[in-house]
């Protein structure tokens, strides 16, 4: 299965490589964009990244408190136009802002209430049109997302 | 109430690298699992300068650079420690101001080192840093569970077989 990982910001990079690499021992075939491509302004969609999105079965987002890039945007909004199968996780304080998007693709991730994170996960995954093996990737993806993100270590420079 | 405050979060672990770790790494492609193990990985000028020396290497470097934001260049360095450390080497007819740079800016900013370099590590140690190599690495990956056995086996020999690395037998 392939999945793509569109993350927010630079600083959200570390986490979606993290869940390649873990996804990557289970079976999964995870593309991370390249780092460039949240510095590059005005945003482009790479005609590489563009043939991984078609090529991916999941895409899932990861929007930290960073917040996103352009490209993020562009990334998931064309995952939306290929009616992929989405979770985009963020953080609380970007949910209005990404509410109006993504609707019910959106989790968000309050480290306060981390199980509510897991039962918007459940509820949309009943609510998706897919094989099991896909909600099943989406469901163990978002959950490793979800830790990694509330237990991520603090920045200090 | 958060399950972790901002005040009680561990801190983001990082290392410094030295050149060799970061070819022997990369060759076997597991450059971007370090992630798992460091949030950011620090490579000091004159690694960079040591890697800038071949052009292939030039270019493989800077390709890392732009695909990973986790590898930082990393320039601020107390200078006078380095040349004072690297006249010692010099005196016994080695150049290693990667070592040197990668041991001191660790100690700077409270990293791990991640060296081969028999001197380099026993500078680290000097410095009371904590400090591994290369096969550190591959047996975290392996612990983790990224790295099956046999594939572990299989880096293992590729870097015996390859000049990248040494002193591996000592991680």
């Amino acid at each position: 299965m392939k999945v793509f990982i569109s993350y927010g910001s630079i600083a959200d990079q570390v986490t979606a490589l993290r869940l390649q690499a873990l996804a990557a021992v289970n079976g999964l075939t995870v593309y991370v964009p390249p780092a460039y491509t949240r510095q590059v302004v005005p945003a482009v969609l790479e005609p590489e990244t563009r043939q991984k999105l078609n090529d991916a079965d999941v895409v899932l987002g990861v929007v930290g408190g960073a917040g996103w890039t352009e490209a993020c945007m562009q990334e998931l909004n064309a995952g939306i136009e290929l009616r992929k199968n989405m979770i985009v996780m963020s953080d609380p304080v970007l949910a209005p802002a990404l509410q109006p998007h993504f609707g019910s693709n959106l989790v968000v991730i309050d480290p306060a209430q981390p199980d509510h994170a897991e039962m918007d996960m459940v509820r949309y995954l009943k609510t998706v049109n897919a094989e099991q093996n896909v909600k099943t990737a989406l469901l163990a993806l978002g959950t490793l997302a979800l830790g990694l993100l509330i237990f991520a270590p603090a920045e200090r420079k | 109430m958060p399950l972790l405050s901002e005040s009680s979060r561990l801190r983001a672990p990082r290392c410094t690298i030295d050149s060799s770790c970061v070819i022997a790494l990369d060759h076997l492609d597991l450059l971007p699992q370090l992630s798992l193990l460091f949030s950011r990985v620090l490579v000091p000028k004159a690694v960079r300068e040591d890697l800038y020396k071949r052009r292939a290497t030039k270019d493989r470097l800077q390709f890392l650079f732009d695909s990973y934001a986790f590898l930082e260049r990393c320039d601020g360095c107390e200078k006078g420690a380095v040349d004072f450390f690297l006249a010692e080497r010099v005196r016994q007819g080695m150049r290693d101001r990667g070592e040197v740079e990668a041991v001191v800016q660790a100690s700077e900013f409270g990293a791990t080192v991640i060296v081969d370099d028999q001197w380099g590590r026993k500078l680290a140690t000097q410095y009371d840093l904590d400090h591994h190599g290369t096969f550190w690495v591959l047996q975290r990956f392996y612990d983790l569970g990224l790295r099956s056995a046999p594939a572990s086996r299989i880096s293992l020999a590729s870097l015996r077989g390859s000049s990248n690395t040494t002193s591996m037998e000592d991680s």
